[in-house]
């Protein structure tokens, strides 16, 4: 019964992260024109600023969940966490720095959506959806979380 | 209702001991009845009556825990009184003294003479505040002169048996071992005293008897004219043994167990009483224990059965070699393996990962919801000292230092999983003793990703049991997370609730 129970829960976290990235998509698709994505040259970068942060967000909550030891303590969860947050924002900065420097043929550039969005999204998530023992790690899922 | 045991000298308090860590596992039959013991030893400071008692009153203490309704842990109440001694007076603490030996002189010289030749002069006069030094006949003098229903401590007793004879079957289990000094006395003295007195007011009155066959010798205590002599232990048991077929004892009480080993365990220590004599806790009190459990779950029936119990291998006791009752045993082992993996669990992982986060925002913590956290720190820790003292002694039973025989191999445990073995040196009056011991593992809080530090192992329980199936593995991380789901009964609440959840964390599927 336990493992039904743990399941569940990572079950519905995942869910829930997913959710959280599909709103975050819709958002690109609208400050992109929703035309450009169904288009032949549709606009690859924010896709890949929207890729790196969903990745990160599952690295961290697989690692929490299955190869950090529970008991670790919350240092060693925001170590993790840290580190995967730098990822986050050099994907992201690059992603930013390509949309701004290459001649895509794109009308519009949008780094500012990188930064909050592929950032804002991964740190919302962690703070919401973190794994069980990981789930006071960051800042101030303590004051929200309670489930 | 009561469960009702009476332990006879330093044999029957240590299986009084193993008795209190079954019923903390949950294996008594019912658990709305309360275990009452009572320890008879005429060494009020034997060393391990004095370990019983305090596991007794740690016992107590999680007790209290609000673990819900439904869980078997820690579920009986227990009481346990003693020790109850033949004497409490230290001036008259011997044979002469108690039956007025120089009034009897002269009052009545036939008696005396017969005195003077069924003991000699160093037998009456020596002090029995120390136990009666492998001399039952003295002994069984003392307890037929003075055991008295009555009396402080046997009237608790008395008025338990009497009080549930309306309701149901009143059980009593009487133990000790055959070959020392205090339960060779005491047992049959006893068991005849009481199936006098509760056999005639008591209509379905089951006794019991359990009765230690030789399990366990020691070195010469030094300077010490009058002792146990381990030598004559078999000697003894065989006199002993056909005294009680002799005297009927079969037909006295409806159930007798007599179990023991072979290959008897060395004492570290040897001493004639006190504190020193804190003999380590051996399998055989387990299985004893676990006969006890098996008495306490008949019901009274005419039908007379000899049962016999033994292992497959000399050198192990595996969990296929626990006796229990038909039907019973893969639950009652399940309760032991779980209970076990509790222990360990709780004691070297969980325990100090919720200390520390006791005050801070926590996954396991949640549990105990608004709970003034310093009395559920405190609860907390009163757990640990139990499941401490029970490691201890699950680390004894499965450790013998057998003397002859192939060498004991823990059929039960890995004990390197909890425990490490080294040179002890300990002073015993004037004397250094030194010898090797195993000890339980320290307690250190692992950090990091792989949490290697400290002498325990985290990777290491999914091997602390032998002799399971592959399958029933425990895993650590299952643990944690189960740690943290939600506890079905509502009444189970603050620590309570926290120690239930874990408990049932550590089931093994």
């Amino acid at each position: 019964m336990s493992q039904r129970v743990t399941n569940l829960q990572v079950f519905r976290d995942f869910a829930l992260i997913l959710l959280l990235y599909a709103i975050y998509a819709v958002v690109i698709v609208a400050v992109y024109d929703w035309q450009s994505f169904t288009g032949d040259d549709p606009p690859m970068w924010p896709i890949y600023g929207w890729a790196g942060s969903l990745a990160a967000i599952l690295i961290w909550y697989v690692m929490a969940e299955w190869v950090v030891r529970p008991n670790a303590g919350n240092g060693t969860f925001r170590v993790l966490w840290f580190v995967l947050l730098a990822a986050v924002i050099c994907c992201e900065a690059f992603v930013a720095w390509m949309e701004l420097t290459e001649e895509s043929g794109q009308s519009n550039a949008y780094p500012w959506l990188h930064v909050v969005g592929g950032i804002g999204t991964y740190y919302v998530a962690s703070v919401l959806f973190s794994p069980l023992y990981a789930k006071y790690a960051i800042w101030p899922a303590s004051r929200i979380r309670r489930w | 209702m009561s469960y009702l045991y009476v332990g006879v000298g330093g044999s029957g308090a240590k299986l009084m001991h193993a008795l209190v860590h079954l019923t903390a596992a949950g294996l008594l039959p019912s658990g709305d009845r309360e275990l009452m013991g009572l320890l008879v030893d005429s060494d009020e400071a034997n060393g391990n009556v004095d370990a019983c008692m305090q596991a007794v009153g740690q016992y107590e203490r999680c007790h209290k825990l609000n673990l819900g309704t439904k869980s078997p842990l820690f579920k009986n109440r227990l009481v346990v009184h003693g020790p109850w001694t033949p004497v409490e007076d230290v001036n008259t603490a011997s044979l002469s003294s108690i039956f007025d030996y120089v009034r009897m002189q002269r009052t009545s010289p036939d008696d005396a003479d017969l005195m003077d030749l069924l003991f000699s002069k160093d037998e009456r006069e020596v002090t029995i505040f120390e136990g009666f030094r492998g001399r039952p006949a003295i002994g069984s003098a003392i307890f037929g002169k003075t055991v008295n229903l009555e009396g402080p401590m046997w009237k608790d007793l008395y008025t338990r048996a009497l009080n549930a004879r309306n309701q149901d079957d009143v059980s009593l289990l009487l133990a000790g071992s055959v070959f020392g000094g205090s339960g060779a006395a005491g047992v049959p003295t006893i068991c005849q005293v009481l199936k006098q007195e509760l056999g005639d007011n008591i209509n379905k009155f089951r006794m019991g008897l359990v009765l230690l066959l030789p399990y366990f010798t020691y070195d010469e205590v030094e300077d010490e004219p009058m002792q146990a002599d381990p030598q004559a232990f078999a000697t003894a048991t065989a006199e002993a043994l056909k005294y009680y077929d002799e005297g009927k004892f079969l037909e006295l009480c409806e159930t007798i167990y007599a179990v023991g080993d072979r290959h008897p365990a060395k004492m570290p220590i040897p001493a004639v009483g006190k504190k020193d004599q804190r003999n380590p806790p051996h399998f055989v009190e387990l299985v004893a224990g676990l006969g006890a459990i098996r008495f306490m779950s008949g019901k009274a029936s005419k039908q007379k059965v000899v049962s016999l119990a033994g292992r497959r291998k000399d050198n192990t006791v595996t969990w296929a070699d626990l006796p229990t009752l038909e039907g019973m045993h893969s639950t009652h082992m399940a309760l032991l393996q779980q209970f076990t993996l509790f222990a360990v669990a709780y004691h070297y992982v969980l325990y100090p990962e919720i200390a520390e986060n006791l005050h801070k925002p926590h996954a396991m913590v949640d549990q105990v919801g608004d709970e003034p956290r310093a009395k559920v720190g405190a609860e907390l820790s009163d757990l640990d000292s139990y499941l401490t003292s029970y490691l201890e002694w699950l680390l004894s039973v499965s450790t013998p230092d057998r003397v002859g025989g192939d060498h004991f191999d823990s059929g039960l445990v890995n004990v390197n999983v909890f425990a490490v073995k080294e040179k002890v040196e300990r002073s015993v009056g004037d004397r250094i003793v030194s010898y090797d011991a195993w000890r339980l593992k320290k307690v250190q809080q692992s950090r990091g990703w792989l949490g290697g530090s400290g002498e325990f192992k985290e990777k290491q329980i999914p091997d602390l049991f032998r002799n399971l199936d592959q399958r029933r593995k425990p895993n650590l991380r299952a643990i944690f997370h189960s740690a943290t789901a939600e506890v079905s009964e509502p009444d189970a609440s603050g620590a309570g609730k926290l120690v239930r959840a874990i408990y049932e964390a550590c089931t093994l599927d």
